[in-house]
């Protein structure tokens, strides 16, 4: 449950252990000689001389209860601050940036990078493709790639969707990312993989349309990007769709496109010129791959999405126990010695009521 | 030391703290028994001055008991306690999205994935120690999310992130493939799935084909990987038909294919077989208590814990906060105890 945006209360039904503390403080309030208590001789002469029974000093008695039941309560109701930064003790970042990444696994993208010079091309008729110098195929670049964003945002959010004919969801967004999806991007497009049958057409706009779907369910989501490498083109007028969609969503999008045509881009890039949200790349080689991969890196590293999108969370538990401590020994001083209620006085009056 | 949490669940010490610091607290305790002996002594005086009697001493010294009882259990929790687990082994379910998992006989119903859905759920929250992860298969099979002992972001993949459809091919049901490609990650990938001896796999085992053939190899592969493979039966006694779907809304419709309606049927003799050649065992799906005791078991005879790695905390700090609660109660609703004698 959030409160507000820089409080979060884990249980707030916790707060009910206050109840439990109401007829006491019901008590403190509850004036001498009320409807329960029975006139006892002497003891309205006490209330000049003996201390106990003057209104004031009973408020301040139930205030100074009250303050020490408040603090349990939200002891047990366990909130924590949401901040921009971290503040003292942070534990953990309660909202990263949040990053999908979308990678065409199209049986094209077990091609080449680099498309060979005419020179290596004649060089290479007649040999056996295990006689031929292995090249960097357009998906290991992309696999690359996706590494290099993952070591560059430890802290962020990371999801990633392989897409061909069909979209799919391969990691819903975790921080924990040490491994790199290596789990699934181990596998390549040359062999007999599970990839390489997966592959087929390329589905541009489901997988964007995925994408917008997971940001939509992720809990603390305020946005985030899209990070989509492919090598074929949409058609036009879907891929614009899908593009408007996640924009809509305040989702940022980079397409990283190997080896797709100029004019794409060009279109593309006139659609959403006045729209810092979307870029659009072409890369051919593994240089320009990495090129690429530093803009938007450096893009998604700037204070205007990092700040917007990263919140920390700190336990304040610790903090309200800390203060609690020193309340608590305050309380017991007013309580006991500075507005004490004669233990007479306080016995006759129970014992009247 | 190893002690057993309020859950049951083993963890490795003792309880330890976050921010030992907060201890120095504790010297409060002093003033406080300071006041509480002054407010005895005014309490006698007061009882003297009219000739009355003031209360016993052992109301005093209960009052004392409860105040220092109160500082100390505060002083605790700002210390911020926690219990670690041990975390000796791996587990990975092995989920069924095919399109046979949709079934069910109406839309009031849960489909065979939804009831799958909730055996993870529960097995997964009755070990909050697990090192736990999920592949999901159909035709393909895949490890949906890594190796974690967070289970609140299980708890989201399987909310979220487990689908009929998530792969291209939903049509089919690979159980030996599943199987393979765990093995092969396992064999692969020992920095990640070296831990795992166990596998849970739910299905509706809705295969098609020379099934015993075709699981020949994949126990073998789980042989030489150490993986036994217990078996979850999703599915009713009698063949479930599948309520169809429009726009991924259920629609009172049946699935129907050459005008007959397509039922499937729980094949517990495929799922009793794996379980039994992998040295797993087969549960139906009400049976989630006694898979959890099985990996249990495991858990606390597992290697990992003896490699020294850390496994998930517990926060304990409740148990302290019911102390100081109580003793706040005692101290608040003493008095009025006392009176009534």
């Amino acid at each position: 449950m959030i409160l507000a945006d820089s409080v979060r209360i884990a249980a707030p039904w916790m707060l009910l252990v206050m109840l439990l503390f109401v007829p006491a403080l019901v008590i403190e309030l509850r004036k001498p000689g009320a409807a329960r208590s029975v006139a006892l001789a002497g003891v309205r002469d006490l209330q000049s001389s003996l201390p106990g029974f003057a209104a004031r000093r009973r408020f301040y008695r139930a205030v100074t209860l009250a303050l020490m039941v408040v603090m349990l309560g939200l002891l047990w109701a366990n909130p924590a601050l949401q901040s921009s930064q971290p503040v003292l003790m942070t534990d953990q970042l309660a909202q990263q940036k949040n990053i999908m990444l979308a990678i065409d696994v199209s049986r094209s993208m077990s091609g080449p990078l680099e498309v060979p010079d005419k020179e290596a091309r004649f060089a290479a008729y007649g040999k056996a493709p295990e006689d031929m110098e292995p090249r960097q195929t357009r998906y290991e670049a992309a696999r690359d790639t996706v590494y290099r964003f993952i070591e560059r945002f430890p802290d962020a959010r990371i999801g990633l969707i392989l897409f061909s004919t069909e979209p799919f969801l391969a990691r819903w967004p975790t921080i924990e990312t040490d491994d790199r999806f290596i789990e699934i991007l181990e596998e390549n497009l040359h062999d007999l993989s599970q990839l390489r049958r997966f592959s087929s057409l390329t589905n541009t706009d489901a997988a964007l349309r995925l994408a917008g779907d997971v940001f939509a369910q992720l809990e603390t989501s305020r946005g985030g990007a899209v990070i989509h490498i492919s090598d074929a083109e949409d058609e036009l007028e879907n891929m614009g769709l899908a593009i408007r969609a996640l924009r809509s969503q305040g989702i940022r999008l980079y397409t990283i496109g190997v080896g797709i045509s100029e004019s794409i881009v060009e279109k593309l890039s006139g659609q959403f010129a006045g729209d810092a949200g979307f870029r659009i790349f072409r890369v051919d080689s593994d240089q320009e791959m990495q090129e690429a991969y530093r803009l938007v890196a450096d893009l998604e590293e700037s204070p205007r999405y990092t700040q917007a999108e990263q919140s920390y969370v700190t336990d304040l538990r610790w903090p309200i126990a800390l203060i609690f401590v020193v309340y608590a020994l305050l309380a017991l001083w007013l309580l006991e010695v500075r507005l004490r209620r004669s233990h007479v006085v306080h016995v006759f009056e129970r014992r009247a009521g | 030391m190893s002690c057993t949490s309020l859950s049951g669940a083993r963890v490795s010490g003792p309880v330890q703290f976050a921010l030992p610091q907060a201890f120095l607290l504790l010297v409060l305790i002093v003033p406080v028994i300071l006041v509480l002996r002054r407010s005895a002594r005014l309490a006698r005086a007061s009882a003297a001055a009219l000739q009355g009697q003031g209360p016993e001493p052992a109301y005093f010294m209960a009052r004392m008991v409860l105040g220092g009882l109160l500082m100390a259990a505060l002083t605790v929790v700002a210390a911020r306690p926690y219990v670690a687990y041990e975390k000796s082994a791996s587990f990975v379910f092995v989920v069924d999205v095919s399109r046979s998992m949709q079934a069910r006989y109406s839309c009031s119903e849960p489909t065979f994935l939804e009831r799958a859905r909730r055996v993870i759920r529960d097995t997964v929250d009755a070990l909050p120690e697990a090192s736990v992860g999920i592949f999901a298969f159909d035709r393909f099979a895949f490890p949906v999310t890594q190796q974690t002992t967070d289970h609140a972001y299980i708890a989201d993949v399987i909310e979220h992130g487990l689908y009929v459809g998530l792969m291209l091919e939903a049509t089919q049901t690979e159980i030996a493939n599943a199987l393979s490609v765990v093995a092969a990650k396992k064999r692969r990938l020992p920095e990640i799935y070296g831990d795992v001896t166990h596998a849970i796999l739910l299905s509706d085992g809705h295969v098609s084909g020379d099934f015993r053939r075709r699981l020949q190899e994949p126990f073998a592969q789980l042989a030489d990987a150490g993986i036994k493979v217990s078996t979850v039966g999703i599915g009713n006694p009698e063949a479930t038909p599948i309520a169809d779907t429009v726009s991924g809304q259920c629609v009172n419709q049946l699935v129907e294919v050459s005008g007959d309606t397509v039922k499937i049927p729980l094949r517990a003799d495929i799922l009793k077989l794996i379980a039994t050649e992998t040295g797993g065992s087969y549960y139906t799906e009400t049976e989630t208590g006694r898979l959890v005791e099985e990996l249990r078991a495991e858990l606390t005879r597992g290697s990992v814990a003896d490699a020294g790695s850390g496994g998930p905390r517990r926060d304990v700090s409740n148990i302290f906060l019911a102390i100081a609660t109580l003793a706040l109660l005692g101290f608040v609703y003493m008095p009025v105890r006392f009176a009534k004698t």
